[in-house]
Parts: C-alpha cells; sequence; structure tokens
C-alpha cells in the first residue's frame, strides 16, 4: 500500500514540477523518489506490510482489495523497468521538451495501474488497474503532436483498447452475475465447487474477460494493434508498452486463470494453447519479413507474448516462477534495444548497418539484448525459456515443440540485425551516448548476465 | 402474484406489435393521402424561422471542449457531496478525512488546471 500511495504522491509532485518551469530537476527527483520507493517496499527501509520481494508476508490488506505480496515479483520488475526507463527518458523525452515533467507524471501514474493490475484480490481493482494503467498510455502513445504516425497510433490504441475494456467490463460483469461476488476467493471457491455445473452466463463471463486481457497484452488473433501503435508511438514510450504495460497485462491475466480459474483449467486450458501457439507462429514468422527494427520489436514482443501464454494454458499454481524469471529477461533486453533505438533515432535495419564502427556501446548493447531475447546461452533470456519450456512440458509437448521451432526462426531476424551492425558498411559518423544511456545499457547487459548465469536469484525471490 | 412463464409476457408483446403497426400504418397512409407542395424553401433545413445563413459546420475553438470537460469534471465533484451530507454524521471523522482527502485532490488539479492556462481564453 505504501508503494502506491507513493507512487502516486511522486507522479503529484511530478505534475507539479512542470508548472514552476523546474524541468532540470524532474529527472533527478523521479530517479530518486522511484529508488526510495523500491528501498522502502523491499522491506530494507522499514517496517511496512508490503514487501516486494516476498521476505516476508503479512496478510494485511488495503480494504481486502488488493495484495502487494501476492505477486511481489511481477511488483518488484515493474518498479525496476520503470525505473530503467525514467532514467532512458533524458534522452527519449527530447521531442517533448515543454511538457517531460508532464510525460513523467503520465509514466508514473501508469505504474500505479500496473501495480494494481498485478496485486489485486477484487475484480473491481482489476479493471481499475487496468484502467488506470491505460488511459495515461492512450495520451502517451500520441504524445508527439507532430509526427502522424504517433496521433494515428494513440488514436487507434485508444478507440481499440477502449473496445477491449468493454469486454473486460461485460466478462467481469458476467461473472459477478454468476457468482455474487468480485473477491478473487469467493470466486475461487465458486469454481472450485461448482465443477460440474454448467454455467452459461459464468463461461460467457470468462470468455469475455479471457478476450479483454488477451487484446491489452497483444496475442493473436487480438494482435493487430500491436505493430502499428507500437511503431507509431515515441520510441521511449513504446520500450514502455512492451515492459511495463506487458508485464502488468500479463500478470493479471494469469492471475485471473492460472489463481482464480485454477479448478476449470480444464475448460480453458486448451483456449489457450490454441491462442499461444498462434501468437508464437503469427509473431515470429511476420517479424521476419519487417524492414523497420521497431516494428520487428513489436512483432517479436508478440511472439514473446506467445511463449508466455504457453504457461497460462499449463495451469501451473498462481504464477509460477518461471514466468517471472522470463518477464525479467524479456523487459531487461527490450529496455536495451530500446535504448539504442532511442539514440541512434533511426527504425530502419539499414540505418543500423556498420553500427559497430560508429559506437561500440550501443552495439554491443543491441547484440546482447537481441541474443537473450532470440535464447542463446548463458544469457537470461535461454534460462527464462528453459525454465518456461520444462514448466509447460508435461502438459502440453507439442505446443513446446512449437515454441522451440518458432524460437529457431527468431533467432534469425535478430541475427539478421546483429549481423548488420557489426559486419556491413554504412554510414561512419560516430553517434554520442549520453551518460544516462550507457548507464542503462550496462545496467541491462549485466543483468542479463547475472540472470543467465545465475536464474536461481530470481528463483529464490519471486 | 408474479408469474414468471412465457405467458405473462403477452401484453408486452401485443402493445409492441400495436405500437409498431400503428407507426407502420401512419407512415404509408400520410403521403398518399395529405397534400403536397414541393419547392426549394420546403425542402430547406428548418431552424427556427427565420432562412438559414452559411454552414453548419463551423470550427470551434478547442477552449470550448476543454472548458466543457472542466465543467463536467468539477460538476461531478459537487455529486459526491449529496451521498457525503446524507451520511454525515455515521461515517464520523474517517468520513470526513476521506472527504477532505477527496476534495485535496481536487484542489491539486485545479491549480494545475489554473497554472496550465486552461482557463486564459485569450492567449
Amino acid at each position: 500500500m505504501k508503494l502506491l500511495i507513493g507512487l502516486s504522491v511522486l507522479a503529484v509532485i511530478t505534475m507539479m514540477m512542470g508548472l514552476f518551469k523546474s524541468r532540470k530537476i524532474v529527472l533527478p527527483v523521479v530517479v530518486l523518489g522511484l529508488l526510495g520507493l523500491l528501498y522502502i517496499a523491499s522491506g530494507y527501509g522499514c517496517y511496512c506490510e508490503d514487501k516486494m520481494f516476498g521476505m516476508y508476508i503479512n496478510e494485511h490488506q488495503f480494504l481486502k482489495m488488493f495484495d502487494i505480496n501476492k505477486n511481489s515479483g511481477l511488483v518488484g520488475l515493474i518498479m525496476i523497468s520503470g525505473l530503467l526507463i525514467t532514467i532512458l527518458a533524458h534522452k527519449g523525452f527530447n521531442y517533448t521538451e515543454n511538457h517531460r515533467a508532464d510525460m513523467h507524471a503520465l509514466m508514473l501514474f501508469s505504474m500505479c495501474g500496473a501495480v494494481i493490475a498485478v496485486s489485486y484480490t477484487n475484480l473491481l481493482m482489476l479493471f481499475l488497474g487496468i484502467e488506470i494503467m491505460s488511459i495515461p498510455l492512450y495520451i502517451m502513445a500520441g504524445s508527439n503532436k507532430h509526427d502522424s504516425s504517433s496521433n494515428e497510433s494513440g488514436l487507434k490504441y485508444f478507440l481499440l483498447g477502449a473496445f477491449a475494456t468493454g469486454f473486460l467490463l461485460f466478462g467481469l460483469a458476467l461473472i459477478y452475475g454468476a457468482t455474487g461476488s468480485f473477491n478473487v476467493n469467493q470466486i475461487y471457491n465458486y469454481t472450485h465447487n461448482q465443477l460440474n455445473v454448467s454455467g452459461g452466463i459464468f463461461k460467457m463471463g470468462i470468455v469475455f474477460t479471457m478476450v479483454g486481457l488477451v487484446f491489452k497484452i497483444g496475442a493473436a488473433p487480438f494482435h493487430f494493434w500491436t505493430p502499428d501503435v507500437y511503431s507509431g508511438a515515441p520510441s521511449i514510450i513504446t520500450s514502455f508498452m512492451s515492459t511495463v504495460v506487458k508485464i502488468a497485462g500479463f500478470g493479471a491475466l494469469i492471475f485471473f486463470f492460472n489463481g482464480v480459474l485454477h479448478p476449470m483449467g480444464a475448460e480453458w486450458g486448451k483456449t489457450f494453447a490454441i491462442i499461444s501457439a498462434a501468437t508464437m507462429i503469427l509473431g515470429n514468422v511476420t517479424a521476419v519479413y519487417q524492414i523497420s527494427l521497431k516494428r520487428m520489436l513489436a512483432w517479436s514482443s508478440v511472439a514473446h507474448a506467445g511463449y508466455l501464454l504457453m504457461t497460462v494454458a499449463a495451469n501451473g499454481n498462481n504464477v509460477p516462477k518461471a514466468v517471472v524469471l522470463y518477464l525479467a529477461a524479456y523487459s531487461l533486453a527490450s529496455i536495451a534495444t530500446f535504448a539504442v533505438l532511442i539514440t541512434t533515432g533511426k527504425e530502419n535495419f539499414e540505418d543500423y548497418n556498420g553500427l559497430g564502427k560508429r559506437n561500440k556501446w550501443l552495439a554491443i548493447g543491441l547484440t546482447i539484448s537481441l541474443l537473450s531475447l532470440a535464447g542463446v546461452p548463458p544469457l537470461a533470456g535461454f534460462m527464462g525459456k528453459y525454465y518456461l519450456f520444462t514448466t509447460v512440458y508435461e502438459q502440453y509437448p507439442w505446443l513446446v515443440i512449437v515454441a522451440i521451432c518458432t524460437s529457431a526462426i527468431s533467432i534469425y531476424y535478430y541475427l539478421k540485425t546483429i549481423i548488420a551492425a557489426w559486419f556491413k558498411k554504412g554510414s561512419e559518423d560516430a553517434i554520442q551516448v549520453p551518460l544516462s544511456t550507457v548507464f542503462v545499457i550496462l545496467v541491462c547487459i549485466l543483468g542479463l548476465i547475472a540472470l543467465g548465469l545465475m536464474p536461481q536469484v530470481v528463483l529464490d525471490l519471486a | 402474484m408474479l408469474d414468471s412463464s412465457s405467458s405473462s409476457y403477452m401484453p408486452i408483446v401485443l402493445q409492441s406489435i400495436v405500437a409498431l403497426g400503428f407507426v407502420g400504418l401512419v407512415l404509408v397512409l400520410v403521403p398518399m393521402l395529405g397534400p403536397k407542395s414541393k419547392g426549394s424553401t420546403k425542402t430547406d433545413n428548418f431552424e427556427c424561422g427565420i432562412e438559414a445563413q452559411g454552414d453548419a459546420r463551423v470550427k470551434f475553438s478547442v477552449k470550448y471542449f476543454l472548458t466543457a470537460i472542466l465543467f463536467v469534471l468539477f460538476d461531478v465533484e459537487v455529486i459526491f457531496f449529496y451521498p457525503y451530507a446524507v451520511n454525515f454524521k455515521s461515517l464520523g471523522s474517517p468520513g470526513f478525512l476521506a472527504v477532505v482527502m477527496f476534495v485535496a485532490f481536487f484542489l491539486i488539479g485545479f491549480f494545475y488546471v489554473l497554472k496550465k492556462g486552461a482557463l486564459e481564453w485569450e492567449k
């Protein structure tokens, strides 16, 4: 709870700083604020009820509507990704110089929603969390006012997102109608006790909720908005969408299905297996044909949603640790890749020819993060995939085979970029990289290597 | 006694049929029986009796929209006070604190709007 209050107060303070022409100190204040919140919430700073990395668990719940301990690993991931992206914003928000503080505030508000979305114990909070997260995003996606593709991205995301939210809300209403409660424990009991009852309303509710949540994480067949929105939005916002928002959306989805609806796994498991297979195949195959790195990353994020959805189909208990490890690996790698994209400001593959000669740091960051996304040992992406596949293998061997085949495809387009960066000839002008970006790239690289060598650290904490 | 069987909905079905039938009948009969007059004055849009001037699609300043949306925001705020006023005594001091917090958030928002110049008409 302290984490949420802190986040929203920090957001309000940031918003106010924009009024007083104190643009220079906005970024340091936000970074320090987030660091402080991380410190407090991880339980070292003071005694408080919500420890983030699950050091100890206390049953205290604010109004019993959400419980930050529940998915502490995901909350921690959201905070760390948000912090890294905030540091990147030093360069990333250059396009909107006059509204820096507002953008930082919107990002913090969106993070509030993300934290609520992964720690709800009441379906109302699931809806509110998703909305609090999404509404600032619609604004941020269209924040580059003079760029028509950013405008398109914002409007498209808003219209489709609002539509999907309608589905989600309708689904939750039907579930409420069938069970008589928004509380996850009561819904769990309902599913547990009435396994043989064919409740049509309840099942319709599940289907609608599924549509709403699957849309938010951008999995097939609800992925069509992803490439346009991701490639149209400013790169810094895209990095936020493909990490923090994905973590939150996926956390909400997996807790709802593998936690709340766990007893009914036999009924919806196959659906998710098919969605997952379709997402992996579509995402990876389409990514091969892209000529823009940003659009390729958008498709690859669709593909990664597919890998993650395998675990939903496998229906383990609550949020499996493998998912936290995978999301950590995916987020770090994505942030590093987007750091490179933001620095060069270019989107097409051709612009990355000869990047190794122009700036070593950028090329190294790009290489390691893309190798990790492809799942090459000993990086974190490999360990993430390894644990993910072992969780799923027993129940859906065919799904793992699809995943392995599509990962093989993904190696092609990731390597294409790396080869372009090191071996192709392009422009020779050196690129100036701000210190903040170098710092973020370094942290991401070190994190990827460390998680690859010692995945147990995350698995123990989560 | 309330009867939930389908026969109890018969009056509603009848009423719908009568309503739809009457509308359909009138729509068919009026052009057939009524007098006809044609001309440019007849086909003009009717506004208020005075001759129409110019195009209805005029660009409005975005400030109208901003003011309207701010009005809605602060108007809805007041609506929340009514249930609080009714339950003022039973909610006690925790309720009072909650409402003060709510108003404080709104004041912050109002301050932000003022400082951003959203209410400055000529700028």
